[in-house]
């Protein structure tokens, strides 16, 4: 296999036993086990247990411009703005909040990551929210970076109270609703309002490698 | 028997221990000794070290007394700004590694955003819901859920504060974050009573 292969073999393995165990169950020892494959090779690839969510949400965010380019050409910009804000949904939900909860704790390190940290996405979702303005679909008037930057700090906000509430509330709804009452959105002229709820989940589909 | 005053004494002098050496490097036993307490007294008063930090964060917002200085609409949003922002402020004077410390401990614990009590709780509705009727604020929520959205938003906030990219956050920031959110109208806050 390529390194590239192995890598993503190991943090897809490593992955789905953190999703059958529970990750505190799973040690970087039974990973090794499961995987055929000694401790310093499994740390070649992957510097440290956490690191596999890191890793594996890195992966998430790489690919989401990919998704949102076709959209942007379509002309479908609400579709591409709430995909690009709403990257962790999806996995979130389906990894479960307290898998999600290591992430996030992951990165509450000092110099830890930073989310959503690719210029290009924002770039294009300024963009979209620009284009909505003129449209007319977006009545907050505000600058469009100014909202870029606020819708940012809602989805993390709500993403932390979502592991929080342990997953009790629906994250994509509460999501929405706040987006569409904050950008003073137009749902009238929307083509397909539930379909923009939904872009955010229906649009990803995970393969296990 | 607790003593209170054992109690501010040691929520007192846990907290300057916290901010001079990190909250990983206090021990149980350093803020016994600091306030001259056997370790079983401590655990008597039924504290952890979580709930000293939490304290810090979130002690003293159950008895603001929120009043705009007039009937202006710029003196109404200053309230409603101003309450705000005291969330916001004592993150910063808190600083980034409490923060992060602090969110560690608290990630799956429910009621994370809201630290409201009554009568703060209503006054802040009431303030809201005049402002939304002025047509200050544009955002329609439903004041309750607005109030609770914002503290979301500044939750959010306090991640990137205490994350990689929060060295260039200010609370003037934050003001303007939370001013995005409701849809200020700034026309509107030059005029008297709407």
């Amino acid at each position: 296999m390529k390194t590239e292969a192995k890598r993503r073999f190991y943090i897809d393995t490593a992955m789905r036993m953190f999703l059958e165990k529970g990750y505190d169950q799973v040690s970087v020892n039974d990973i090794c086990q499961r995987l055929r494959i000694t401790k310093p090779t499994f740390y070649h690839y992957v510097e440290a247990k956490e690191m596999v969510l890191v890793q594996y949400f890195d992966e998430v965010q790489e690919t989401v411009i990919d998704r949102i380019e076709p959209m942007v050409r379509k002309g479908e910009f609400l579709d591409a703005l709430i995909t690009g804000l709403t990257v962790y949904h999806e996995p979130a939900i389906r990894l479960g909040y307290d898998l999600f909860s290591v992430y996030i704790r992951s990165m509450l390190v000092e110099e830890g990551s930073t989310w959503r940290n690719d210029p290009r996405l924002q770039e294009l979702m300024v963009a979209c929210i620009d284009e909505l303005q003129q449209q007319g679909l977006i009545s907050n008037s505000a600058d469009p970076e100014q909202l870029y930057y606020t819708l940012v700090h809602l989805d993390q906000g709500l993403c932390i109270s979502w592991c929080a509430e342990q997953g009790g509330f629906d994250l994509a709804a509460a999501f929405y609703d706040s987006l569409a009452s904050m950008l003073g959105l137009d749902e009238t002229q929307l083509k397909h309002p539930a379909a923009s709820r939904d872009a955010a989940l229906s649009k990803q589909e995970y393969s296990n490698g | 028997m607790k003593n209170p005053e054992v109690i501010e004494r040691i929520y007192d002098t846990s907290l300057a221990m916290f901010l001079e050496k990190g909250y990983d490097k206090v021990r149980v036993s350093d803020i016994c000794q600091a306030v001259m307490i056997t370790k079983p007294t401590f655990y008597a008063y039924e504290l952890s070290k979580e709930d000293l930090l939490n304290h810090a964060f979130e002690a003293g917002f159950d008895h603001m007394i929120v009043q705009p200085g007039g009937d202006s609409n710029r003196e109404l949003m200053d309230a409603i700004l101003g309450e705000e922002e005291k969330i916001i402020t004592r993150a910063f004077t808190l600083g980034p590694s409490l923060v992060r410390s602090f969110l560690k401990n608290n990630i799956n614990r429910p009621g994370l955003s809201v630290h409201w009590k009554e009568p703060w709780q209503s006054k802040m509705y009431e303030m809201i819901e005049t402002a939304q009727n002025r047509r200050i604020i544009r955002n329609p929520m439903p004041a309750a859920k607005l109030l609770h959205a914002m503290n979301v938003v500044l939750l959010g906030y306090s991640f990137s504060f205490c994350t990689g990219s929060g060295r260039h956050l200010t609370i003037e920031k934050a003001r303007r974050v939370l001013m995005t959110f409701m849809n200020v109208d700034c026309s509107k806050l030059e005029e008297g009573i709407g």
